[in-house]
This record gives C-alpha cells, sequence and structure tokens, in this order.
C-alpha cells in the first residue's frame, strides 16, 4: 500500500514533483512551470541562443504515397494545435495541405517547450513557442528534400525548386514520397531559409481542422474512449475533506452490485472496480466509508470570504507603486472606493477526469489527456518505481481542460497508477462529473478593495489598490523561485502591470491562505483583475463625465497595440456614432494578457432581472494570426467561458464541502444565450501572441458595464445572478 | 396528518359542527385547501401559462430552453421524452412518469387567480372532463400520481392521491364553488 | 435481453435499470457517445430511439426492448452527410467532446423541420453544453445544412 496522499497538497506535494520532474529533464526547467507576463515576453523575444533544432523527423514522417504526418507536441484539447502548429510545418515544407496528417506525440525531449524546457500545453504558448521552432523544421526538411533531387538530378541546389509537395527542376519531379528516404540520411541544414511572411500560403489562411471530421462523426478517441483488452472500470471514493484518513469501511453493499468486480483500498482511497463504469458508479455510491481527522476543518467559503476582507484592511506586499499615492489620496476632494468579491470556479471540462493505464509489475502505459505528459510520466514513473523510460504515456484527444488537465500534482493520473500499482490489471479511472466538480481544483477566491480620489475638478489624482487573493503557485516548490518577496503574480497580474497611466498609483497584495486547492484556470489571474480594473475604469469615466472609449484612449495613450485594438473596436462598432437598439446599451473592455491584446464591446438587455447579451464585437491584437478562422474559434468560445462564470457560476464551501457539483447548479450558457460574436483582428504581422485564454479577462467587465449602463447597478460580488437574482 | 389540509378534510368529512355552515362558504373553503396540491410546485410546473415549463422548488423556468411545442409534448428534436422515461430514474435523478408532458395551455395555473383556476377546472371545454371523469383524474390519474411520488428529493405534494380524490369529490359535491 | 442498435439486434447482459449509455459504451464499444453530467444536463450521450433524441444517461436499457437504437456510428442517412459536412465546413468543434451529441439533435431537428429558423435550432439544441462555446458555428452550420439538402 501506498501512503495515503498528503492533501494539503500545496504544502508537500509539489516538492515532491519538483524533485522528481528536475530529475528526470536534468534541472533548470521548473521556473517555467508557469512564467509571468513579463518573463514570458522576455523568453519569447528570441528562442534560446544556439538551441538545438530536433530532428525533423521526430515532427514530420513522409510516407511514401506522399501522406505527411506531423507530430503534435501539444495536447489537442480544443484550441486547434493539431491544425495550426502542423500550418506552421507544411507552409515552410512547401507540401500539399490535403495530404497532411497530424497525430499526438508520446513524450520525448524533443518535444519539450522551448521555453518552458518541458513536455507542456498551457499559457496559451503553443504558436508564440513553435513559431521559430516549427517553420526551421519544416524549411530543414525542405532543403533536405531538396538536396536528395539535386543529387539524383545532378544538378546544383539552386536549380531545384520544392512545390507542393514535389521537388521540381528542369529535369522533371519527384514526390516527396520518393525522396524521403534519402533525404532522412542527410544532415541537418545549419541555417535553412525561412519565407518571407508575404510568401506564405498556409500560414495566415483559414484551413479547416484537420480533427473537424472524426470530431463530427464520433470516430474521435478522447481519453475516456480508450478500451484496453481485459480492461476493469474503476471509480474511486475520495476523502469528502481535505486531508481525511479512512477510519473504516464497509464494502458488502458495494459487492452485492451488479458487475462490481473488487473493491480496493488504495492510496486513502477507496476504488469500485466493475465491468463497467455505471457498476463501478453505484458500487462506489454503495459504499460505507467513515472517514477521520480531515486537516482542514469545517470552513465555509463565506467565511473565508470575510478573512480575506479583514486581511485587506492590512498592509501586504507591493507589487507596484509609483509613490505619491498616501498623499494624493489626503489631497482629494472625492474619494470612489468599490470592494469586489471572486468566488472559486471550477473547470468543468465537458470530459470528465479520467485516465486508462496498464501496469504489469514492470512497465506501464497510460492514455489519458496529457496536458503536462512528461510531469505525468514523471509523477508515475516515482508512484511505481520506474524508469520514466518504462512508463509509455499516450496522448489522445481531451473534452476540454481549461487548465484543469496541467494538473501541478498530475492528481488522476497518479490516482490510476496508485490502483494500478494495487491491482495491476489493465483499469480506466473515470470521474464523475461531481467528482471533478467537488474534489478538483479552483479557480480560486479573490478580494479586491479600489481607492480613486479625485481633485475638485474631478479630475483623477491616484489610484490605490488592495487585492487579496489566493495563491495558485505558491505553497509549491516553485514559490522560492516564482514568487518573489511575498509577491504572486497571480494575483496581480492585469493590474500592477497595467498600461493605464495614472498620475500616482499603487498595487498592494496579499496572499491569503485558503484550504481549498488551487489551479490554472483559463486567463489565470486576468479572469478577476481584468473585471475590476475595466468596470473601475468605467466608474471612472463617469466621475470625470468621460466617454468611456475617449478615457481609454487618453490613458493609453502610449500603448500602440491597446490604441490599434481601441480604434479597431470603435471602428468595428460605430462606438460614438451609433447607439445600442432601444433597451440595449453597450459596455467596454480592453485587457492585455498572454501578450495579446483584447478589447470587447457588449450589447446587452435586461430579461426579468438577468443580462441577456445579444453581441459582442471583439477587436484582437495576437501578432500575425496563422489561422484566422480557427482564431476567432477561440475568442468566440472565450466569451462564453467568460460569461458563463460571470452570470452564473461559483463553487461555494460549506462545512468544508463544495455544495455545487454539476451542471445544474454550476450552470453554464446555452445556445439560447449565445450572442453574436464578431471577431476582428488588427494585423499585427510578426510572430502570433496567446489566443487560448486573452479572450476571456475583457468578456465579463464589458457586460458588466452595459449592465450599468440599464440597472445603474455596480455589480461588485460574481456571479451576477448572486446580486441580481439573490441566488446566493 | 401533519397538513392543516387534512385536518380541514377530517373536519368536514366527518365534523357536523361544521356542516352547519354554508353551503358556498364550505365548498370555497374545500377550495382553496386544495389549492395546497393544485399550488404545489409538483403540480405547477407543468401547467405553465406560456411556452415554457418551470423547474424545481422555486419553479425556475426549465433548463435547456424547454418549450412546450405543438402536442405539448416538447419542441421538435427536444421532446419530455428525449429526457422523461415512465418512472423516475434513480441514477440520473430524472423525475418521469407515463404521460409526461405538460398540461395544455387551455390548463395553464401559472399566472392565474384562484378563482380563475377555480373556473378553469370547472371548464369542461378546458379539461375536457366532466366533473366526475375531473374527481376521477385526480384520484387516480397516473402522471398525477407522480406528485406524491416525485422521487429524487423532491418534496411531494401533501397527503395521499386517494385523500385528495376524496377531497375533491368533496368540493364536488359541495358545489364545486369558486373563490 | 436483445436490443436493436444501428441496424444490428444484440445480446446484452447488464441490469434493466443500467442507462443506456453505459451499455452503449461499455458492453457495445460504440464510444462516439459521451458521457458528460450523468443527468440529462448536457446531451453530450444523445442517441435516437426510434428516430427521437434521447439522454441515454437517463434511460434505462429495459426501456430499449423493441426500439430502435441509433448511436452517432450509426448514422448514415444524406441529413447526416450533409450536418457532418457543414460541421467541417464552418469549423464546429473545438475539443469536440459534445459534437456527436449536438449532431444527433441537429439531424433530428433537420428530419423534421426543412428550413428550421434559429428559435427551432435553440429549442431543439438547447440541451447541449459546449464548454468550448461553439453554438453560433452549430447555428451556422444547420442552417447551411439545410441549404444543402434543399
Amino acid at each position: 500500500m501506498s501512503k495515503p496522499e498528503n492533501t494539503s497538497k500545496t504544502k508537500t506535494f509539489s516538492r515532491r514533483l519538483f524533485l522528481e520532474t528536475t530529475a528526470l529533464a536534468g534541472g533548470g526547467l521548473i521556473i517555467s512551470y508557469y512564467i509571468p507576463a513579463p518573463m514570458m515576453n522576455k523568453a519569447f523575444a528570441a528562442p534560446p541562443p544556439g538551441a538545438p533544432l530536433p530532428k525533423p523527423n521526430a515532427f514530420v514522417q513522409i510516407a511514401p504515397d506522399n501522406t505527411i504526418t506531423i507530430v503534435i507536441n501539444k495536447l489537442e484539447m480544443g484550441q486547434g494545435v493539431n491544425t495550426s502548429m502542423a500550418q506552421l510545418i507544411a507552409e515552410e515544407l512547401e507540401c500539399d495541405w490535403t495530404k497532411i496528417r497530424s497525430v499526438s506525440a508520446s513524450v520525448d525531449p524533443a518535444y519539450n517547450h522551448t521555453a518552458f524546457g518541458m513536455q507542456m500545453t498551457g499559457g496559451s504558448t503553443a504558436l508564440i513557442s513553435s513559431w521559430e521552432q516549427h517553420r526551421k523544421i519544416g524549411a530543414s526538411l525542405r532543403e533536405m528534400l531538396k538536396s536528395a533531387a539535386a543529387t539524383r538530378w545532378g544538378l546544383p541546389i539552386a536549380q531545384v525548386n520544392a512545390q507542393n509537395g514535389f521537388v521540381v527542376s528542369k529535369k522533371g519531379k519527384f514526390s516527396y514520397g520518393e525522396l524521403a528516404e534519402e533525404a532522412g540520411k542527410l544532415p541537418l541544414p545549419e541555417k535553412p531559409a525561412l519565407k518571407n511572411e508575404k510568401d506564405f500560403k498556409i500560414i495566415g489562411k483559414n484551413v479547416n481542422r484537420v480533427d473537424a471530421a472524426d470530431k463530427s462523426n464520433g470516430k474521435a478517441i478522447f481519453g475516456i474512449d480508450v478500451r484496453i483488452p481485459g480492461m476493469l472500470y474503476a471509480v474511486v471514493a475520495k476523502p469528502p475533506l481535505e486531508g481525511a484518513k479512512i477510519k473504516s469501511m464497509d464494502k458488502k453493499a458495494a459487492t452485492k452490485v451488479p458487475g462490481v468486480v473488487d473493491v480496493v483500498e488504495f492510496y486513502g482511497r477507496v476504488a469500485v472496480l466493475a465491468r463497467n463504469t455505471h457498476a463501478a458508479k453505484v458500487g462506489r455510491d454503495a459504499l460505507q466509508v467513515k472517514w477521520d481527522n480531515p486537516t482542514n476543518g469545517k470552513f465555509s467559503s463565506d467565511g473565508l470570504m470575510e478573512n480575506f476582507r479583514a486581511q485587506a484592511k492590512e498592509k501586504g506586499k507591493i507589487a507596484k507603486d509609483t509613490g505619491g499615492v498616501d498623499e494624493a489620496m489626503k489631497l482629494a476632494k472625492k474619494t470612489v472606493t468599490a470592494e469586489y468579491e471572486f468566488p472559486y470556479l471550477a473547470h468543468a471540462a465537458m470530459e470528465p477526469m479520467n485516465c486508462t493505464i496498464n501496469y504489469d509489475g514492470k512497465k506501464c502505459e497510460m492514455w489519458s489527456g496529457h496536458q503536462m505528459p512528461g510531469v505525468d510520466q514523471a509523477v508515475v514513473a516515482a508512484a511505481l518505481k520506474l524508469k520514466p523510460a518504462d512508463v509509455k504515456v499516450n496522448v489522445v484527444y481531451a473534452g476540454g481542460s481549461f487548465g484543469r488537465r496541467a494538473s501541478k500534482s498530475s492528481d488522476y493520473v497518479l490516482e490510476a497508477a496508485e490502483l494500478a500499482k494495487v491491482v495491476k490489471k489493465p483499469l480506466k479511472v473515470t470521474w464523475t462529473r461531481e467528482d471533478d466538480m467537488r474534489g478538483g481544483f479552483y479557480r480560486p477566491m479573490n478580494f479586491h478593495r479600489v481607492a480613486m480620489g479625485f481633485d475638485d475638478k474631478n479630475k483623477l489624482l491616484a489610484w490605490d489598490h488592495k487585492i487579496v487573493g489566493q495563491t495558485v503557485i505558491g505553497g509549491s516548490a516553485f514559490e522560492g523561485m516564482m514568487v518573489k518577496d511575498g509577491l504572486e503574480p497571480t494575483i496581480f497580474e492585469g493590474v500592477a502591470d497595467s498600461h493605464y497611466q495614472f498620475p500616482k498609483f499603487r498595487c498592494d497584495q496579499t496572499r491569503a491562505t485558503s484550504p481549498v486547492t488551487t489551479l490554472w484556470w483559463r486567463s489565470v489571474g486576468h479572469t478577476h483583475t481584468a473585471y475590476v480594473m475595466e468596470t473601475m475604469i468605467d466608474e471612472l469615466a463617469e466621475a470625470s463625465g468621460k466617454d468611456p472609449l475617449q478615457l481609454r484612449k487618453e490613458l493609453l495613450a502610449k500603448s500602440e497595440r491597446h490604441m490599434r485594438v481601441l480604434n479597431l473596436l470603435e471602428k468595428e462598432t460605430g462606438w460614438g456614432k451609433k447607439k445600442a437598439p432601444k433597451g440595449r446599451a453597450w459596455g467596454l473592455a480592453i485587457h492585455e494578457s498572454f501578450s495579446s491584446v483584447v478589447g470587447q464591446v457588449a450589447e446587452v438587455s435586461m430579461v426579468d432581472g438577468m443580462p441577456k447579451i445579444h453581441k459582442v464585437w471583439a477587436a484582437v491584437d495576437c501578432g500575425l494570426v496563422v489561422n484566422p478562422d480557427q482564431a476567432k474559434t477561440q475568442v468566440e468560445g472565450a466569451i462564453v467561458y467568460g460569461l458563463s462564470a460571470a452570470l452564473h457560476q461559483h463553487v461555494q464551501f460549506k462545512d468544508g464541502q463544495a455544495l455545487q457539483g454539476n451542471f445544474n447548479d454550476y450552470p453554464v450558457m446555452r445556445m439560447i444565450d449565445m450572442p453574436e460574436v464578431k471577431v476582428a483582428f488588427v494585423q499585427g504581422g510578426g510572430s502570433p501572441t496567446g489566443l487560448g485564454e486573452p479572450g476571456v479577462p475583457p468578456a465579463a467587465p464589458a457586460v458588466a458595464n452595459a449592465i450599468y449602463k440599464l440597472t445603474k447597478k455596480r455589480l461588485r460580488s460574481l456571479p451576477f445572478s448572486k446580486e441580481l437574482k439573490g441566488l446566493a | 396528518m401533519r397538513s392543516p389540509y387534512f385536518i380541514l378534510v377530517s373536519l368536514l368529512l366527518c365534523g357536523p359542527a361544521l356542516l352547519a355552515q354554508d353551503d358556498k362558504a364550505k365548498s370555497v373553503a374545500l377550495f382553496q385547501e386544495s389549492l395546497k396540491v393544485f399550488r404545489h410546485p409538483r403540480c405547477m410546473n407543468c401547467h405553465p401559462a406560456g411556452e415554457n415549463p418551470t423547474q424545481g422548488q422555486n419553479m425556475h423556468p426549465h433548463l435547456m430552453n424547454v418549450k412546450r411545442g405543438p402536442d405539448d409534448h416538447g419542441a421538435t428534436a427536444l421532446k419530455c421524452s428525449a429526457c422523461h422515461g415512465v418512472e423516475n430514474n434513480k441514477h440520473s435523478n430524472v423525475p418521469g412518469a407515463p404521460k409526461w408532458a405538460l398540461a395544455p395551455k387551455s390548463m395553464a395555473w401559472q399566472n392565474t387567480s384562484d378563482g380563475e383556476l377555480c373556473k378553469r377546472l370547472k371548464d369542461s371545454k378546458r379539461t375536457h372532463m366532466d366533473m366526475q371523469q375531473f374527481i376521477k383524474h385526480n384520484a387516480e390519474d397516473e402522471l398525477v400520481a407522480w406528485g406524491w411520488n416525485p422521487g429524487g428529493g423532491r418534496e411531494p405534494v401533501p397527503g395521499t392521491q386517494k385523500q385528495f380524490g376524496e377531497f375533491i369529490a368533496a368540493w364536488v359535491a359541495s358545489g364545486a364553488h369558486c373563490p | 435481453m436483445d436490443i436493436h442498435i444501428n441496424g444490428q439486434s444484440v445480446k446484452v447482459d447488464a441490469e434493466g435499470d443500467t442507462p443506456l449509455l453505459w451499455v452503449i459504451r461499455d458492453e457495445l464499444n460504440y464510444t462516439g457517445t459521451k458521457f458528460g453530467c450523468g443527468m440529462a444536463l448536457c446531451g453530450a450521450c444523445t442517441v435516437h430511439v426510434d428516430g427521437q433524441p434521447v439522454r441515454s444517461c437517463s434511460y434505462p436499457l429495459k426501456a430499449a426492448a423493441g426500439k430502435k437504437i441509433t448511436t452517432i456510428e450509426g448514422m448514415n442517412d444524406n441529413i447526416t452527410a450533409a450536418v457532418q459536412k457543414a460541421w467541417v465546413a464552418n469549423n464546429v468543434p473545438q475539443c469536440g467532446y459534445c459534437q456527436s451529441g449536438q449532431v444527433m439533435s441537429a439531424v433530428a431537428l433537420l428530419r423534421e423541420k426543412k428550413k428550421p429558423s434559429d428559435a427551432d435550432i435553440d429549442n431543439a439544441l438547447g440541451g447541449h453544453i459546449c464548454r468550448c462555446g461553439t453554438y453560433q458555428r452549430i447555428r451556422a452550420a444547420i442552417h447551411q445544412a439545410a441549404k444543402d439538402l434543399v
């Protein structure tokens, strides 16, 4: 038996993970686990000097029938990497796009993230981090194919060309399939020439998603669909409170459930193994387990928030200070103060967590939507006392993630491995929706207080911003590197680094503790900081009698990208010239995150006391747009994701347990709620910047600003339903 | 029984003292007591006035944009039977009963006054029943029966269907007066 | 018991109250039908029973006796083909997990309504949740499929 998991994961577990991961990868990579925006920009300013290019054959396989398989080293979880990353290689390879297939990579150092030094997907970095690397891989291969053909013809390489899957010359043409074997034996070109942006034929084009057909006809295999011969299905009873240990367990009723094969105590949990998922679940629910001694008591989210509020009265750590805030506030003739509360949020990806694993005592193979497959491999290898090489990781489609599958502790994968260690039979562990929502990891709760001081002409003198937030990365082994002097970027990103030019500005941050486990949730700290900044900017506009768009332009005049986005948004909406239809109002927000700037205008009316969002215009600067239509889908989805949370979602805790469990009490926007979304891109060019997440932050404040125009209510405690319908 | 409605039933059926009261007032009182059933969310949720049924004890609009549809059985491709079977589903917790559907618009109870509701119940053009059929419907119908057996932690309507049938019979016998 | 699924009659050995979903997925290995919530809230498990969309997580095996079950794998008519073509052309799927269910309802809608309005679509597909937010494209794809089928 393994020792029970120490469930205060953020305190001890990650340290173990840190050491193992370091051992696996040779050190120096953990810092990139999470990189705050300023560091990320640095990391991406240029590829690491002298970084060796992985062998192209790790990424590209050309078959004799000219089919080209691109190995994608990121998890396809909906964001479209299997298409967009293939586009990068295909462009330089000069191949026929219709011959392209994409497959997910297994674990290999070749597939490490170029900046993070580990194999992972996250931080809206798939394209930005692969931009140079993937094009160079395609270009290298192209040059090798040309070289092979030139040798065959006895021509200098300058006299052959690569075109649409063929190398051509005055002597004829060879298909890539014919040349692949010879080309593969050639050395990697030192500096393959990359194409000019104006010559792109595949990058910047709306090629359809390579996975669209299989995802429309049921053929796509997700983690939960994997089936291995003789496999048992497991559903697990987990400690209801953090740190609770099994005191007693009665399995009689569970074993009587038809289809149940075994009940196994493992890892401080109890698994019911059955011949189908349903029997396992019914068996699990029939277990009589008594739990003891939770490390965390019967806390409530209301109590935690009161605690946060109290801490907001005390000085924390200074994340940004222009100086002179206190003096300015003393001189102020008027102050506007606002307090904001943000709840815990669950990711609620459509595919519940699961892992299929086959461990025979010597070797292990597993299947899941692994977002950090290298970490998962290392963690499982350690748990099973195997070499990482003896743990084969199969990355399959993930039914969404939004951060959940980038588990800091590999929690659900490790759980499956711990069970496999005991059972030593092929098995699949499936979480129910409730397991996922109640036993998981959350966007942390946050409390903000903003005070704006004005002179007698309603001119802003100072902006004093206090945030009490809960750590996402803190408490882990990364804390020493990522959290400097008690300052955690996930709490204040989007405030302290705001581009708004205020006369005096201070951002003070307190990292509060809470027994609730946390994790990055699509756009991380920006989920709350953008809301506060953008609703307060509207309040500032009102207080100073200015138009919200014009005020933003004044305060962002020095930020070129923001200005381009605002101008595009103005043009798209006709802001200032046109008006919202009767009974509706427009709200505006703009926010930078993950190196991209997104502005949105929401057209809203109130129906039965709740906002109805009719339309959202989005203006986006994400640098060069690799696949415009797919990029639009990311923004459309981000808006739905952000607004679902803002309208309805919170995970509340009472007596230490999450109250919400499924889509009835954690509602998601549906077809009827879907606004028309219109996305326009600033033609930024250069290289791509992030897009999976940056569409989320402006959505909620844009709607909130419209709601204010309609109701004169400033919504400061989310979700909106709490204040608007008293549904708390 | 705990419910005042049953105390009243007992009194009305058995208490000679009350029989001395004005017949009409007694009948109206009976109807008003019956509202504890008619107005219960288990019954009201599927008697909406408009196109959308409601749900839950707080009678919020039925999730999923559920619509009445042309035949009160749901919209095209989202029929009631997409989710609701002939019995409560203990695994999904979705309630079910034979003939699961909305009451027709003529039998809308939501957004009606008690007096109007009462009139509708007596209006055979709306109910497509005579009063004897109406009594039987309340006493025996298998979809109506669900209200007393909603399962899944849902609050049942008070009493039993049999008692309610007797109660409605008493109201009809008293002249079926409306408030 | 015997059930009729995707044009075949198959023997199933499971309790009568077993949700059809798990019979389909775990016993019969039709994995295109997905588990999302187990409470008929999300629509990922939608199959057709006698041509009508049904949430298989809330449909007991015993109710399937004498009925024709069709999963996404068994959908092979021209309406399905038009819907799937439109799904691809409109880049509808993102993670794709909910899309089997969405397609099942879209096809059922188009079988009965040749030219559905936005409201028809909102009503027919209201039972489906997509966390990636593909709703706008689903709407467009259904309209396009309707056009293609004329």
